[in-house]
């Protein structure tokens, strides 16, 4: 296609003219197909338009459209487009570090050029470099703020999540944003990176020409600025990467530890899917932790309930999901008629044993709480040493509780 | 009348009986627990002091507490079924694109009709696998909701059909995460051996 040069206001205007279609172009990245564009041209063109054809070369001339390799081309907005509408939305993309390494490099050409117009004693020259270099950072520090920005954007779309991808998409894209951008630009930025080292050749090279040109008095004026221009850069391009860090590292952290999360769901559930339950660990607590204690702790502590002032018995929490049982034989009303009807002298959980065979440990436990709470009205008695009981086919070590004088000795 | 004119003696920690009952039961106080939560915290020396005389460590992580006996780190069935309903709640929020931690604690909480633990067959042999007895899925789901609510793990109101997540069930995100850790090391060790 040959080059065709259009004034600035009427790439603008065209722009203008076509914005609809344009803009369809921009929130569709891949491109359309040559037969695609037409019809969206079709679709979007007034009626007094010219023809659909007509306005897709006109399109391609102004060079608001770019054709692509493919065997099939792809038509898409052209870059300085795209990068205008995302200034315009404010949607700007972070910057590939090799973009800012394209600009480091100008800068080290800027500095030869400057390097050697010196070696010329060239003030025309010198001020001609000075001011392209002063374009130069102008530019970097546009495109370091745009980054920011371009982070910060892709950020808050993860979190928005509205293009519903999956935790793990979203993890592998937070991870492509820092290795792509944020890690080179770190390095880059570093005192040792490709920037510190341009930066600091930059403030040699300034020092020296205005050693050199100190009776010139605009160039004087333009080192000095050149020279603030840099340290402004330095700090500008640091505080950029930060806040895009800032940004990016709590999600790409919450991403990691959710990512955590679902490969333990998944070794859970493969446990579970091979039968290995009984592996899973857990933790004692609930009724377990009530079955050990109230046992071992009632023998050691035996007034433990009236020291704690237990006045009603404690919620169990029903672990083997039998349900409630509505007919438990042990509950307050039926422990009391059993304290009432065993003879003195009796052990109480071997009584219980008898009257009830087949009571399981929780029962029997709860009973015992039970008992422990009115032991004053019927003379209960803890004593020291334990012994063994049969409970459901299981030897269960506890405390020896009667009813009657029976003492410790 | 303030707490610490009434606290006369070690022995007499506002709020004592209550407090003891709840952790004893194996319940996890938190915020959501109302006064025994503002017993506990205002007097958690004291209530550690003397909890450790009965054998309990008295645990206090994020803003909640529960108790543990000293030397017992045996498991139990229960413990192992709240995982894998909370491991299932995770897996189905991460499959909807949700931000797992924050929707699983969201205040909005789930309605428990909804819950994702019977709606496919892979959850439900899950589900029936952890049971071990034959029980109606309505039934084992509630039976677990209402012990979950007991030991402070989730607020579940029945009647209004609502069940939330409280920081407590931050102990089986730990758990599950301890899980991996471990099962991370069993393989790389197999490999290293192979």
């Amino acid at each position: 296609m040959a080059f065709r040069y259009y004034k600035p206001k009427d790439r603008i205007n065209k722009l203008s003219d076509y914005f609809e279609l344009l803009d369809t172009l921009f929130h569709y990245e891949r491109g359309f197909t040559e037969t695609e564009f037409l019809s969206k041209i079709q679709a979007t063109k007034g009626t007094a338009a010219p023809d659909s054809a007509y306005i897709f070369q006109q399109l391609l001339n102004y060079r608001l459209v770019d054709e692509s390799n493919d065997f099939e081309p792809l038509y898409s907005l052209s870059l300085p487009y795209r990068e205008f509408l995302e200034y315009l939305y404010q949607e700007s993309q972070p910057v590939n570090s090799a973009i800012i390494q394209g600009y480091i490099t100008t800068l080290e050409n800027r500095i030869d050029d400057l390097k050697k117009a010196y070696d010329e004693n060239s003030e025309a020259l010198t001020l001609r470099f000075l001011k392209r270099l002063e374009r130069e950072i102008n530019n970097i520090a546009q495109t370091s703020s745009r980054n920011r920005l371009g982070v910060i954007n892709e950020v808050r779309k993860l979190k928005l999540n509205d293009d519903n991808l999956s935790y793990k998409e979203r993890l592998s894209e937070a991870n492509r944003l820092w290795d792509e951008y944020l890690e080179p630009l770190r390095e880059m930025i570093s005192p040792q990176g490709s920037f510190g080292l341009i930066t600091d050749r930059l403030k040699q090279i300034l020092t020296v020409g205005e050693a050199k040109f100190t009776s010139q008095t605009e160039l004087r004026q333009l080192f000095k600025q050149g020279r603030a221009m840099r340290i402004q850069l330095n700090e500008q391009t640091r505080l950029d990467l930060n806040e895009a860090q800032q940004e990016l590292m709590p999600l790409r952290e919450k991403l990691t530890q959710e990512s955590r999360l679902m490969d333990a769901a998944g070794v859970i559930f493969g446990q579970i899917e091979q039968g290995k339950l009984a592996e899973l660990p857990g933790f004692p607590y609930g009724r377990l932790l009530k079955r050990e204690r109230h046992i071992g702790l009632a023998g050691l502590r035996g007034y433990m309930a009236e020291l704690w002032s237990l006045t009603t018995e404690p919620e169990s929490i029903l672990l083997s999901d039998t349900a409630h049982t509505e007919s438990a034989p042990l509950e307050t009303e039926s422990v009391l008629r059993l304290l009432n009807e065993m003879p003195s002298n009796s052990n109480v959980i071997d009584y219980f044993l008898e009257q009830h065979q087949h009571l399981t440990a929780n029962e029997v436990l709860r009973a015992v709480s039970i008992v422990c709470l009115h032991q004053q009205d019927h003379a209960i008695h803890i004593r020291h040493e334990q012994q063994d009981y049969q409970l459901a086919g299981q030897t269960w070590r506890g405390i020896s509780i009667y009813k009657g004088e029976i003492t410790d000795e | 009348m303030s707490d610490e004119l009434v606290t006369s003696s070690v022995f007499d920690i506002p709020g004592k009986a209550q407090v003891f009952q709840a952790l004893v039961s194996g319940m996890h106080l938190s915020i959501h627990s109302g006064e025994l939560f503002h017993y506990l915290s205002n007097h958690a020396d004291a209530y550690q002091t003397e909890l450790a005389t009965l054998g309990y460590e008295l645990v206090h992580e994020f803003d909640y507490y529960y108790l543990q006996p000293f030397d017992d780190d045996r498991s139990n069935d229960y413990s192992k079924r709240c995982l894998v309903f909370i491991t299932i709640m995770i897996e189905s929020i991460a499959n909807s694109a949700q931000d797992i931690v924050e929707t699983l604690f969201s205040e909005r909480g789930f309605e428990c009709d909804q819950l994702p633990h019977f709606t496919t067959e892979r959850y439900r042999n899950y589900m029936q696998n952890m049971q071990g007895k034959d029980m109606g899925e309505d039934r084992q789901l509630r039976t677990l909701l209402n012990n979950m609510h007991r030991s402070g793990f989730i607020e579940y109101r029945e009647a209004d059909n609502f069940m939330r997540f409280l920081t407590p069930s931050h102990r089986f995100l730990q758990l599950s995460q301890e899980i991996l850790e471990q099962h991370t090391k069993q393989t790389v060790a197999s490999e290293a051996k192979s």
